[in-house]
């Protein structure tokens, strides 16, 4: 991290388990969400309820890396983006894509979903819905017709 | 793990991130996936940023409710540029596929009825098709721009004929076919051998699917059969990288003194190569 002779500013984000991280603002802001209530409201201490303490210090830890001023495309960012989202966890990648949309962490979201739709791709129809833990609402019926409607895509 | 606490968009935005084909596929696994499935967030993703271009260059217009709906028609065969092309979008990949008719191509002679004569079939989604009478010097080229194809993709041009009964001559000597773009060169050969009980070496018949052999630096191709009846050589291939340059597609045979005739050419396709 560069060194300055001035004071940075921080502000304290509290979690939805009563977590308190305490960050500089210039790296909270990355969350145009928090960017907001710091610039509509003046708050210090910001309370995230939607945000557990495991998955907002990920979401800081990702912050930080990407506010250091170097270029997304390089090779130590590319890095660090495919181990920070490395999960086999599916309930990881859930809480994260949660987190970034609340916070609205625009590039955070799209690597996220990238990455959930990886999964996805040559999933059979029963495997996302084990994997994801989706209870299926169809009739038989309502279910073959949608099917018989993409007839292409199941071949 | 509770999925219906994501937001819709944010379903539709990593379905967006799968293929049409997977989109599809999910519509089937709940039903608050298939709304997400079928939104316009998502499908505007796979429609091409320039479909509005696209659509003012048909046929014949194209009308839809949604985007879902406007993709599922751009994915079919349509006619544009006046008719002198058929435009598509590749299913699984999204990408813009072209084929030439052969009155787009660059055939020589084939304005002398002598040599070449058009007509319409049946089979044929253009108004004609160029059927070859006899010529010694037997080319079939087409240029294409890639601006009109997709960006970072890499294109295979498939030259697409039939072989009518009385199809002579065409297996004297091998046919050169050539990909140039730019510095980049794909070329082969390959024996214009008709269907029709012919066997080649094997003793299999020689348009099954046997694969290309690469014979000294030019890769002898095959001729294949194609879902809609015709048949397919491929030219080659060659990577856009989004630059603005002209792709020549070429078939020829020009060494044999002697007479050639009766391939029905219907155009030159480009589609991705997987």
């Amino acid at each position: 991290m560069s060194t300055t002779s001035q004071e940075k500013k921080l502000v304290t984000l509290k979690s939805s388990d009563k977590e308190e991280f305490v960050v500089e603002e210039s790296i909270a802001v990355t969350s145009e969400t928090i960017k907001n209530i710091i610039e509509d409201v003046g708050l210090e201490l910001i309370p995230l309820p939607n945000v557990d303490g495991k998955t907002l210090a990920k979401v800081i830890e990702y912050c930080t890396k990407h506010s250091t001023g170097s270029n997304d495309d390089s090779e130590d960012i590319k890095k660090f983006d495919d181990e920070f989202l490395n999960s086999n966890q599916i309930q990881v990648l859930f809480d994260m894509v949660l987190a970034a949309n609340y916070l609205n962490i625009k590039s955070l979201l799209e690597k996220v979903c990238t990455k959930i739709a990886d999964r996805i791709k040559d999933m059979s129809v029963e495997e996302v819905r084990e994997v994801f833990k989706i209870e299926n609402d169809f009739t038989p019926e309502e279910e073959k017709k949608i099917r018989d409607e993409h007839a292409w895509a199941h071949e | 793990m509770k999925f219906d606490l994501l937001p819709q968009d944010c379903v539709s935005y990593i379905l967006s991130c799968t293929s049409p084909r997977d989109a599809c596929r999910s519509s089937t696994v709940s039903s608050e996936v298939r709304d997400a499935a079928d939104s316009n967030l998502m499908w505007e993703k796979f429609l091409l940023s320039d479909y509005p271009e696209i659509i003012s260059r048909l046929v014949s217009p194209v009308e839809f409710k949604s985007k879902k709906e406007l993709f599922l028609k751009l994915s079919t065969p349509l006619l544009i540029d006046g008719g002198k092309k058929i435009f598509s979008i590749d299913k699984s990949t999204s990408k813009k596929c072209y084929m030439l008719s052969a009155r787009d191509l660059y055939i020589p002679w084939a304005t002398n009825s002598l040599y070449w004569c058009w007509k319409s079939l049946l089979e044929s989604r253009f108004v004609e098709v160029a059927e070859l009478i006899m010529v010694c010097w037997l080319e079939i080229q087409g240029t294409i721009n890639t601006k009109m194809l997709s960006p970072n993709t890499t294109y295979g041009a498939y030259l697409i004929v039939k072989f009518p009964d009385r199809a002579f001559g065409l297996e004297t000597l091998p046919s050169e076919v050539f990909v140039e773009v730019g510095e980049h060169r794909s070329q082969g050969t390959i024996y214009l051998r008709c269907n029709g009980g012919i066997k080649t070496e094997l003793g299999r018949d020689s348009v099954d699917t046997l694969g290309s052999r690469d014979i000294g630096g030019s890769v002898e191709r095959v001729i294949e059969k194609r879902e809609d009846g015709w048949l397919e050589i491929e030219l080659g291939d060659f990577y856009n990288d989004g630059s603005e340059r002209e792709v020549k597609m070429s078939l020829r045979e020009v060494k044999g003194q002697h007479l050639k005739g009766g391939i029905v050419v219907e155009g030159i396709e480009l589609r991705p190569k997987l």
